[in-house]
């Protein structure tokens, strides 16, 4: 049951109104119920595995905070981040690490028996990391444990963010669950839904578009080369972004409709002009996490090492964000490119400054946005790539251009569509970078109209998000 | 009673029934302006066909119609006995010259796995009820009377396909690139994908198990695909169209690891329709000894279509003598 389905249009248009019609001190457990429905929507086993962990986190971090004993407490935390780390290594791991064993002492099978039938349960990766984040402000910034099951649940399996996040903070989201700002409020629910179709507009129409390409592409890297990579290559970190970006805007507009303000995950990172400004700007939630719990871990625990701390902390960190992807090699290299890119930032800051003094301040901008956004669709294919082969399969045949006078690339994709998508994707940047770093009020003047105009609005949307919604696909990061 | 009072959500709630309301007249005006489209536009039998060639990707593959004098292959990957029963009945009910129909039913069509093809997992009914969406006739709940299906899906596609302005999809739908009439199917030229040809993946075991040895199919035997082959039939002699089935070439070692069950079962129920006065059976399931016909072990490749081709001309030459 994705977003942008008749079964959730459905789900969610009984919550809104099970949800403001019911008392405001139970409306949480209304949210909370309807998060385990969607679970079990999915899988019940996928429900049975998140109850799970959602108790196992709300009784360690009571037994931590309860816990004066410093070596009891300390047991305690450890065997709750065990457990965390534990069920996600079983679930995403465990079939790659055996592989890669057998592959190292020569057996070669593809009958892993029990292992083989292990699924990924729905948003781990998401859930993990906020436990893990949890216990460890519990246990070392002496947070105060949530002490109603009912709040921690929520805050672990909160629908809006199981399926791809934002990875929210416990500081952040259990404050807001308290009985005033559960309130219908009529702004904020015309403001979440129309966050929403901004963020359905951008999947469906750009994301999936697109996303037919890269899925074409990638499925069978082998046949093509020259142009067809060289396209996807250009689109393809737009298709992701759109796809993400679009997804995350759906999940904030949905949790604004019920008062609960998510984190939002992306700020314009194509106008980022290094990739660690990028990582400030793209997948905010999961690259903040890791700065906090790993980057700076490391880096104060090996001060002493001096500039190879830094360098450490920095290999870490981007290995844990690759290979939170997904369990293949394609994903450590992700993490390892970003690692050296940004290895190089942090040794070439004194020359790039030197260099940004020659140039026009125009050219040295979009020039170095020009390169980040390259760097990063040089990740991407590994990112995409089934395995390490076809990733350099593409590498290798991207620059043999044959035939330029066949423009039939075989994306299987309606091609004003794709126009379309394009179109729309540089307008949608426009716009963000209008609103966001231009300060101009868009909303405002939307909702300043009369209301046929808006209402005009809205229906074109529905039109041609339900046209476009035949391009739909599998969210990409919901299958982390 | 605070339920039933709107109170504090009076205005929200007014206003989101007039805008549905609003959307729900658009939609209805855009429905009868699709009626009209899809009457006017729909794919149409060319009118110097007079064999129509349909059924799966076997049969898209694998029938090539330069070999067939004044024919039109329509087959389509993946297409069960009921969208091509559909497909037929749309076509026959418009204007055409066609005298014989050849469809391909073959053994891979006795698996079960049909049966759950509207029903089990979400995008692959959303395929399904899409082929039939774009016809000009519509098509009801009625057709799944049996069957189990994704209502979901199929209230997902039908607003899409026939409620929701649909003109830019019927643009490109009702066009024709590279001989292939995107809802409707046609001669594919086969490409396999490289990696199963050229490295001869061996997903026999796969298919195997994906369409006779899954646990959620205890019988193993498609009912719907009788059943809708029973409707062809009988359409077809109403309309006093002969129909040929065929059995289309299976590589050999994929044929033997078939439950006898399903083997048996084909060759019993189609002798049985093939006693109607009006339809023939050809049985090619093992005429390929050789792999070189082969693309994969399901389909055979652009030799193994020209070559059944050739025969199957040759027979509708001896049915006309």
């Amino acid at each position: 049951m994705f977003f942008a389905s008749l079964e959730f249009l459905l789900f969610f248009t009984a919550l809104f109104f099970i949800f403001f019609f019911s008392p405001l001190r139970i409306r949480s457990t209304v949210l909370l119920v309807a998060s385990l429905l969607f679970i079990a929507f999915f899988s019940p086993a996928f429900l049975v595995y998140a109850i799970l962990f959602s108790f196992v986190n709300y009784r360690v971090a009571l037994w931590i905070s309860k816990e004066t004993n410093l070596k009891r407490r300390r047991n305690a935390f450890l065997a709750g981040q065990v457990f965390n780390i534990g069920g996600l290594i079983l679930f995403k791991y465990l079939t790659f690490i055996v592989e890669n064993i057998l592959f190292i002492v020569g057996v070669e099978t593809s009958d892993y028996g029990l292992l083989g039938k292990i699924v990924l349960p729905l948003g781990i990766s998401y859930y993990t990391f906020q436990g893990i984040s949890y216990l460890y402000l519990v246990y070392k910034a002496k947070d105060q444990p949530e002490r109603c099951f009912l709040n921690l649940a929520l805050y672990m399996l909160y629908f809006p963010k199981i399926i791809a996040g934002p990875i929210e903070r416990h500081r952040k989201f259990l404050p807001q669950i308290n009985f005033s700002g559960f309130r219908f409020d009529h702004q904020r629910v015309v403001e979440g839904g129309q966050l929403v179709m901004w963020g359905m507009f951008k999947k469906l129409v750009v994301g999936d578009t697109l996303g037919i390409v890269v899925n074409k592409v990638y499925g069978d890297v082998e046949v093509f080369q020259g142009i067809p990579l060289i396209i996807t290559f250009i689109i393809q970190p737009l298709q992701i972004y759109f796809d993400f970006s679009g997804y995350t805007d759906m999940a904030l507009g949905f949790s604004k409709i019920f008062g609960i303000q998510l984190t939002d995950n992306f700020r314009r990172p194509f106008f980022a002009q290094t990739v660690g400004e990028f990582w400030r700007r793209w997948h905010i939630t999961l690259s903040s996490w890791c700065n906090d719990f790993i980057y700076n871990r490391l880096l104060i625990k090996h001060r002493q090492w001096g500039k190879k701390a830094a360098i450490y902390a920095v290999f870490s960190s981007f290995l844990v964000i690759g290979i939170w992807h997904g369990a293949n090699w394609t994903f450590v290299m992700l993490g390892v490119l970003q690692g050296v890119a940004l290895t190089y930032e942090f040794f070439s800051k004194r020359r790039r400054m030197r260099w940004s003094r020659t140039v026009p301040t125009f050219i040295y901008k979009w020039g170095s946005r020009g390169l980040v956004y390259l760097f990063f669709s040089i990740s991407l294919i590994f990112f995409f790539a089934q395995n390490i082969g076809d990733a350099f399969h593409f590498m290798s045949f991207l620059p043999k251009i044959q035939d330029i006078g066949n423009t039939h690339y075989g994306f299987n994709v309606v091609r004003w569509e794709a126009g379309f998508a394009l179109l729309m994707a540089l307008l949608v940047l426009i716009l963000e970078w209008m609103i966001e770093d231009k300060g101009i009020r868009l909303k405002a003047w939307f909702n300043g109209l009369q209301w046929g105009y808006r209402w005009g609005g809205y229906i074109l949307w529905v039109f041609i998000v339900v046209y476009f919604s035949k391009n739909q696909l599998v969210f990409v990061y919901a299958e982390f | 009673m605070r339920f039933f009072k709107l109170g504090f959500m009076k205005r929200f709630v007014k206003r989101l029934g007039l805008f549905v309301f609003i959307l729900g007249v658009l939609a209805f005006l855009s429905y009868k302006g699709n009626r009209i489209l899809f009457d006017k536009y729909g794919f149409q039998i060319p009118s110097y066909v007079e064999t129509l060639v349909t059924g799966s990707s076997l049969a898209a593959n694998g029938i090539n119609p330069a070999f067939i004098e004044n024919s039109c292959n329509v087959g389509l990957a993946g297409e069960p006995a009921l969208v091509s029963f559909v497909k037929i009945r749309d076509l026959l009910s418009h204007p055409n010259n066609v005298k014989r129909i050849v469809l391909s039913f073959s053994l891979i069509e006795t698996s079960s796995y049909w049966d759950q093809s509207f029903s089990e997992q979400k995008s692959t009914c959303v395929e399904m009820f899409s082929r039939i969406a774009l016809l000009r006739e519509e098509n009801s709940l009625d057709l799944f009377e049996d069957i189990p299906i994704n209502y979901f899906a199929y209230s997902e596609v039908y607003l899409r396909s026939r409620v929701f302005p649909v003109i830019p999809y019927l643009i490109n739908s009702f066009k024709k690139e590279g001989g292939v009439y995107p809802h409707i199917g046609g001669y594919n030229e086969i490409e396999f994908n490289r990696r199963t040809v050229a490295e001869r993946e061996d997903n026999r075991q796969d298919i195997l198990d994906r369409m006779f040895f899954h646990a959620s199919y205890p019988e193993n035997i498609s009912k719907m695909n009788f059943n809708y082959l029973d409707s062809i039939v009988a359409l077809t002699a109403r309309k006093d169209v002969d129909l040929i089935l065929v059995g289309m070439p299976m590589e050999k070692s994929l044929f033997e690891m078939i439950p006898s069950t399903n083997r048996i079962y084909y060759l019993e129920q189609i002798e049985v329709r093939s006693r109607e006065s009006h339809v023939s059976f050809i049985n090619l399931t093992n005429y390929f000894d050789s792999q070189q016909f082969f693309g994969d072990y399901v389909h055979i490749n652009r030799a193994g279509a020209d070559s059944v081709a050739k025969i199957l001309q040759d027979f509708i030459w001896k049915m006309q003598k």
